[in-house]
């Protein structure tokens, strides 16, 4: 793949639920090793984005092309290999198991299962399970929570839940992170945190998508913004010029004597 | 160091002294009855393994586990009458043939959550048994196979009572072993995923719908091989073995027992089955008593008998320390004065 070509480029996707439409002709491209935020107000389609990314939802058109090949149909278990990784908005952790299992089904399409060597209980199984530890535990480390690995998942903080998603999605070893919101909900210094590892994590060369409501917090962090409004691009560029536009600036605050305030 | 060792020692003597114990059972309990009970509970704890793998760990709620039941039975009791296989032949079949039927249930299944889900096998489970009832010609109908073999290893019959106890805890044994192992292990953990959030699974790259297939066929195999035992065991089988009620009896020891600990499975099996045999003289009320029971465990401890020994544990481990501090603090006061 060469510099400047896009990682994940997205060919004119929309979605439609019943009368609704969430994504209408959204196109996108995401360059390799940078930040891309995506804003745009409530409804405006940004989780759709992600979920027609990821694979939950199907477009009713347009095609997804990932690291060159189009994922059509592909099933969202199978993106993962290909390099895809995500978190979700309201957390999904497995709350009732504890936060290494957490970690661990992250690693999971990166270890085999060693069926035979299970049931027999054999060397290679237990090597293997020793191996994705020291994976899961180097991405735990990673944020920070190395040392509540044993704590079931429910029982931590809503901040800290939030990073144990996030290494669980950096343990599925992925080229493109996918970060639905991560700061929602976080406090002062665990978002300045959050927001260290993210231009960590774009050094170590990997690129990071961010849907995020903190203006401040993807004004520092990101290279390009993409603002969506009900279901369609209105702006991309860098942030400094997505903040002056006119579109989002209206989007978000209103148009000056327009009338039309509650029906939006 | 060296106490160290004396304890893991120890530890491992535990073990020894368990198996020990179950060993001479057959030799304490003389009372034929009551060996007969222990053996059942026995069959019925493998049935209940199976269960809990399905249902407490992967999350998919079964009330057809009597269905399975009956394909293992009916499956290893034809093999044994009509082509005269040996048992172990006849019961590693009704276990394959048990987890094609756990296959053939679960690919419907995988759309279906919930009360849905619950619908489904209940479905499954009245279809086995009206086959069972309607194929005459195989199945002998209402009236059920009897005559179904002992089991017989290099000559041996396994006849007695006595003899079977060996060769029922000894599979139960076995399977106790597998399902620890499968549930301490990727595939342990990726099924409880799947039972806590199936979409975040399959985000994470979790092929969702084979572990469920999996888990199905693991379920059905258990209560296959169960069943295997259960026809030589009581030589006849009929439908009504193999009801409605049964599942709901299986679910009830799941539950009871604890459906997300493989040892629970034992502990629900054993309380069910003394519990019915206790309640015999309320004849069907004792049905009012389960749910009862079941009600009452939802409630108070959804991880049912075996979620109490963790508690019971650290209530044990609190109080020591609390009289530890209180002598501890005696014993400061009175080098105080």
């Amino acid at each position: 793949m060469g510099q400047g070509e896009p990682i994940l480029e997205l060919k004119g996707i929309s979605k439609r639920f019943g009368g609704l439409t969430a994504l209408e002709g959204i196109n996108l491209s995401v360059t390799p090793g940078t930040v891309h935020g995506v804003i745009g107000p409530n409804g405006a389609g940004k989780s759709t984005l992600f979920n027609v990314i990821t694979g939950l939802l199907r477009p009713n058109s347009g095609e997804i092309v990932f690291r060159g090949n189009s994922l059509g149909r592909i099933p969202p278990h199978r993106r993962v290999p290909l390099g895809l990784a995500r978190t979700f908005q309201n957390i999904r952790l497995f709350k009732d198991m504890n936060v290494e299992d957490n970690v661990l089904i992250g690693q999971h399409v990166h270890t085999p299962t060693p069926v035979l060597s299970i049931i027999f209980g054999t060397q290679p199984a237990t090597e293997w399970e020793d191996k994705a530890k020291e994976v899961a535990d180097a991405c735990l480390r990673k944020v920070g929570l190395e040392s509540k690995k044993s704590e079931l998942a429910r029982n931590l903080s809503y901040g800290q839940q939030k990073l144990v998603e996030f290494a669980r999605a950096l343990a599925a070893q992925p080229e493109l992170i996918l970060l639905d919101e991560p700061a929602a909900g976080m406090n002062v210094s665990e978002k300045a945190e959050l927001l260290h590892m993210i231009s960590t994590l774009r050094d170590e060369g990997y690129t990071v998508v961010l849907i995020e409501h903190d203006m401040k917090l993807l004004m520092n962090v990101c290279d390009t913004i993409t603002v969506l409004n009900h279901g369609k691009k209105i702006a991309e560029g860098v942030p400094r010029m997505v903040r002056n536009h006119p579109d989002v600036i209206a989007a978000y605050l209103g148009k000056g004597g327009d009338v039309r305030a509650g029906t939006c | 160091m060296k106490s160290h060792k004396l304890t893991s020692s120890l530890k491992g003597l535990h073990k020894w002294v368990l198996i020990a114990v179950v060993l001479s059972i057959p030799f304490v309990v003389t009372n034929l009855y009551y060996l007969h009970l222990i053996n059942l509970i026995g069959i019925y704890s493998l049935v209940v393994i199976g269960l809990n793998i399905l249902s407490g760990y992967t999350g998919q709620v079964s009330m057809g586990q009597a269905g399975f039941f009956a394909v293992g039975t009916y499956t290893s009791a034809l093999l044994m009458m009509k082509l005269q296989a040996p048992f172990w032949v006849a019961t590693v079949m009704a276990a394959i043939v048990a987890a094609i039927f756990g296959v053939v249930i679960a690919i419907p299944a995988l759309r279906l959550t919930g009360p849905y889900l619950v619908m489904a096998t209940v479905g499954f489970g009245e279809i086995i048994r009206l086959v069972l009832v309607n194929w005459v010609p195989v199945t002998k109908g209402a009236a059920g196979l009897t005559g179904i073999p002992a089991p017989s290893f290099f000559g041996f019959t396994v006849f007695s009572e006595r003899s079977f106890f060996y060769l029922i805890y000894a599979v139960v044994a076995l399977g106790i072993l597998v399902a620890v192992r499968i549930s301490r292990s990727k595939i342990g953990r990726t099924f409880m995923a799947i039972r806590e959030d199936e979409l975040a699974a399959e985000s994470m790259g979790v092929p969702t719908n084979i572990y469920k297939v999996a888990a199905f066929a693991i379920g059905a195999a258990y209560a296959g091989v169960a069943g295997s035992i259960f026809g030589s065991f009581s030589g006849v089988a009929s439908p009504d073995g193999f009801t409605f009620d049964d599942s709901v009896g299986f679910l009830c020891m799941s539950v009871i027992g604890g459906n997300r600990s493989i040892f629970g499975a034992l502990i629900g099996s054993i309380t069910l089955t003394l519990l019915s045999e206790l309640l015999r003289f309320m004849q069907s009320y004792r049905l009012i008593v389960y749910g009862a029971i079941l009600l009452l465990t939802a409630i108070f401890m959804p991880q049912g008998l075996s979620g109490l020994g963790p508690i019971l544990r650290e209530f044990l481990s609190r109080r020591k320390r609390d009289k530890k501090s209180y002598d501890d603090v005696q014993c400061s006061q009175r080098k105080g004065r």
